[in-house]
């Protein structure tokens, strides 16, 4: 059993510490238990555009010195935005790992913010939505099926935003969304490496201890799983080459405990070259040249996923056709022992890679805190995933793959 | 409570860390093979390099080692394309690698337990690949439907026009497909193909992981002696010779709501004693996002949403590239914030600061990058490739450590001069207006091309 440290701080931040000394560095990922899904309808995007103010200067750290801080020692660092929850991570050499958490303290405690970095990074965000959506092939699409997916707005909207909502957010506004997530005890602090973690919480303590609690959010709440009406739309893309499938189904969301049985599904049916999916679509009937997807889970409403780049002159509804039986498979045939071994071992091997990553080692640590109160979720996923038996997956796929509940989106190049 | 301190604090002393040592075995047939312990994880790393690759390519079959890659992930002259993924899937293992212009790789990763197997199904795949008519058949259909997906994207027309402005007619400056190419390739050129790269004598067996090097050594050198060396020499790629020239193509892509522009400059080969002073350089560059082009470009200038150069060596030559996308609107503005990027980086304006922090940005993240099994790997087959000195990574923070600023200076005034460079946008139409009224006072013409005019002789 991993030698985890866990500690709450007077004022709500949540802490853990995980040492490994395989290599002298340090891995940190510091959540805030907020995304896109507290957004209102015209605000969308926001949160995303607030990750991107975060790296621009705070009290004590000029603009662009966060980013130079961490590389100067030869350490990475990035933010990422999802619908629920923001992440910061960085690595750096064990020996300074102080320093990193002396710079998360100081933009937690006195963000700077200013009209110049706030217009420079609205258009640092548009131009990245021209990138990602705008220029990209399926961008629209992707953003369309999230909106055909999910009943409620606050999970159907893109994380990057509508670029309405991006051109007309307010500074104002980041002072306010500061105030009310980005609060210590709306956070957790996972430090994964070679650190001593009685040291490092003295640390966290001395640099976090007198951080102010926030006022207690009202937070919309966690809106019932959508009940799709089968829906299908067609699309055209004409920045793709090839036709594209996406097909969503709503899930049981984290925190079910079929969430097991859904992640040895989304392994069966997309991980590894024998995969049920990709063996049938790319390699034998060559109808796809990519297939993709799986689990989407949220706290809130979820999905299960596939999207499929079709062959040139493919028919997106035959390959649909092809997808629903293979979901039909599922709900009738229990799992080969042989087949399961295959995606037990793709688990296994899966997380025994992960771990060589310091920084995926506090994500993982820093999740399991905010989803779940629990420092040894990830330790026992394994043996949750031993459990799921060939039955619970026929039990899953006849309750929850219900062609009458499904959405759509075939996708044509023009 | 004490107050929150307004100082950053003083880290204590380095943790000492070590490259860790490699066994290394010459095989009468001449290939290496080397094991090294990356311990701890209960995984392992297995992978066959050959310092060969697209460049064995004929002339009207480009396109036939991506072919060539792809369709030796189905299965071997003993497995089936399904038995091949099961027995992979089976143990959990991972396939890797590609065929690259002057390198083939072929890994497979997974836990220790499985590692002997991942040995034999390397090695099968590496040396007895099944290339079955069917899985050829399915898979140059696939490279066919990429190219024209990469032909018709701004990002992949830069990249390939700038090793044509690089490169000319070398085979570095060859597109990783042409049109017909593959899909003229049959079964027997991807054979032929495959016997000119895995020659054993221009090949390494790398093992990383939770082994014993010394002792896999041995047991390997048993396992692959009996491979026959080809009878006949196979030539190596042949040396770069020719400067580029100055110049700004642009390429219409009506389609594009967003311009890329990528500018090209000749740079070092691996071993040449300036490499690491430009590696600092490129550092400062826009190796990073703390590098000038991202801090200037993104955090000022708001242009882009990322800006970066990277310096990229083969075995016989090497350049410095520097990309970003922008608004078509942004293209003139973007190019001209590049170019005096560039032009400042040329004339030596370089502060002490700087590059101490490149320097230690190169010497901090190399414990990180040497940290998995896929990063100790690369190194590796870096250092064999390139026939880098044997201490390369042992010392390698020292060496980055000891360049000094005047070195940086020098290599930047050498390699890093907008007079050398080859300037590529790809975009629509407005792009192309941005950049007429960006550039023109500048005096360099521009030249408009297709896709189609890629190869053509007069564009080189």
């Amino acid at each position: 059993m991993l030698d985890i440290q866990e500690s709450t701080l007077p004022n709500g931040l949540r802490v853990a510490v995980q040492p490994d000394d395989r290599i002298p560095l340090v891995g940190v990922s510091l959540l805030f238990d907020v995304g896109s899904r507290v957004e209102l309808e015209g605000g969308s995007g926001f949160a995303h555009l607030f990750e991107h103010l975060m790296f621009q200067g705070s009290a004590h750290v000029g603009k662009g010195e966060f980013i130079q801080g961490i590389q100067g020692w030869g350490g990475t660092v990035n933010g990422m935005t999802g619908k629920e929850r923001t992440t910061y991570y960085h690595s750096l050499p064990s020996h300074q790992f102080a320093l990193g958490l002396w710079m998360e303290a100081d933009r937690m405690r006195s963000l700077t913010l200013t009209e110049e970095t706030f217009e420079n990074q609205r258009a640092t965000v548009l131009a990245e939505r021209l990138e990602r959506v705008d220029n990209s092939p399926y961008g629209q699409a992707n953003v369309r099926i999230g909106e055909m997916s999910y009943a409620d707005y606050a999970y159907a909207h893109p994380v990057i935003g509508y670029r309405e909502d991006i051109e007309a957010a307010t500074l104002a506004s980041a002072e306010a969304f500061r105030r009310t997530w980005y609060t210590p005890d709306n956070a957790v602090l996972a430090i994964a490496g070679d650190v001593d973690p009685e040291a490092v919480l003295d640390v966290i303590h001395a640099y976090f201890g007198d951080i102010d609690r926030g006022p207690s959010p009202v937070r919309p709440p966690v809106p019932d799983p959508p009940r799709m009406l089968p829906v299908v739309e067609r699309m055209d893309d004409p920045k793709a080459t090839l036709p594209a499938l996406f097909i969503n189904h709503p899930a049981i969301p984290r925190g079910n405990p079929d969430f097991y049985v859904y992640e040895v599904i989304e392994a069966l049916m997309f991980r590894g070259p024998s995969s049920r999916l990709y063996r049938r679509m790319v390699v034998d009937e060559r109808s796809a040249i990519k297939v993709q997807g799986g689990y989407e889970a949220n706290r809130g409403p979820s999905l299960f996923s596939l999207f499929a780049v079709l062959a040139q002159g493919g028919d997106p509804s035959a390959l649909a056709a092809v997808y629903r039986e293979e979901l039909d498979r599922l709900a009738r045939e229990p799992l080969a022992p042989d087949e399961l071994e295959r995606v037990h071992n793709r688990l296994r091997s899966a997380r025994a890679f992960g771990r060589q990553d310091l920084i995926h080692q506090a994500n993982s640590l820093g999740r399991s805190v905010l989803y779940h109160s629990d420092i040894r979720w990830e330790e026992t996923y394994l043996e949750r995933i031993l459990r799921v038996e060939p039955q619970d997956i026929v039990r899953v796929a006849r309750r929850d793959f219900d062609p009458n509940s499904m959405v759509a989106l075939e996708v044509r190049p023009v | 409570m004490t107050p929150f301190p307004s100082k950053p604090p003083v880290g204590g002393s380095p943790k000492p860390w070590n490259f860790p040592p490699m066994a290394v075995q010459d095989l009468g047939n001449g290939l290496r093979v080397a094991a090294i312990r990356v311990g701890s994880l209960p995984i392992a790393q297995v992978r066959w390099v050959f310092g060969s690759g697209r460049f064995h390519e004929r002339p009207d079959r480009i396109g036939s080692g991506m072919l060539l890659q792809r369709t030796m992930r189905h299965g071997t002259q003993e497995l089936s394309s399904a038995g091949f993924a099961q027995a992979l899937d089976r143990m959990g293992l991972r396939m890797g690698g590609g065929v690259a212009i002057d390198t083939s790789i072929v890994s497979i990763s997974g836990l220790v337990e499985h590692f002997w197997s991942a040995v034999d199904l390397a090695t099968q795949v590496a040396l007895a690949p099944g290339l079955e008519p069917i899985a050829v058949a399915g898979e140059r259909i696939k490279v066919g439907q990429i190219h024209r997906h990469a032909w018709s994207r701004v990002e992949p027309m830069v990249t390939m026009w700038l090793a044509r402005g690089l490169y000319g007619d070398h085979p570095y400056g060859t597109p990783i497909t042409l049109a017909d190419g593959a899909a003229a390739t049959t079964r027997e050129d991807l054979l032929e193909l495959h016997k000119s790269i895995a020659n054993p004598a221009r090949g390494m067996m790398l093992v990383v992981g939770d082994v014993d090097p010394e002792r896999v050594v041995a047991r390997l050198a048993d396992r692959l002696s009996w491979i026959e060396p080809p009878s006949e020499a196979i030539a190596g790629i042949k040396l770069q010779t020719g400067t580029p020239r100055r110049r700004l193509v642009f390429i219409e892509n009506a389609q594009a709501e967003q311009a890329c522009i990528g500018l090209g400059l000749p740079a070092v080969a691996r071993n040449h004693p300036e490499y690491l002073s430009l590696k600092v350089a490129n550092q400062v560059f826009g190796g990073s996002a703390s590098s000038r082009l991202f801090t200037e470009l993104r955090d000022r200038q708001g242009l882009t949403y990322g800006a970066y150069s990277n310096l990229d060596c083969g075995l016989v030559g090497g350049d410095t590239t520097a990309t970003l996308s922008c608004a078509p609107d942004k293209t003139g503005p973007a190019l001209v914030g590049l170019l005096s990027e560039l032009k400042a980086m040329g004339q030596g304006d370089l502060k002490p600061g700087e590059i101490d922090h490149a320097k230690r940005f190169l010497v901090g993240s190399f414990p990180q990058a040497a940290a998995g099994l896929t990063g100790v790997a690369s190194l590796l087959t870096s250092s064999w490739l390139h026939d880098l000195e044997d201490d390369a990574w042992e010392s390698y923070q020292e060496r980055v450590d000891g360049v000094s600023f005047e070195m940086v200076q020098r290599a930047a005034h050498q390699w890093l001069r907008p007079e050398s460079a080859t300037l590529v946008v790809a975009g629509p139409s407005g792009a192309l207006d941005s950049l007429r009224a960006a550039v023109q006072p500048d005096g360099l013409p521009i030249e408009v091309q297709t896709m189609d005019d890629l190869m053509a002789p007069e564009t080189r």
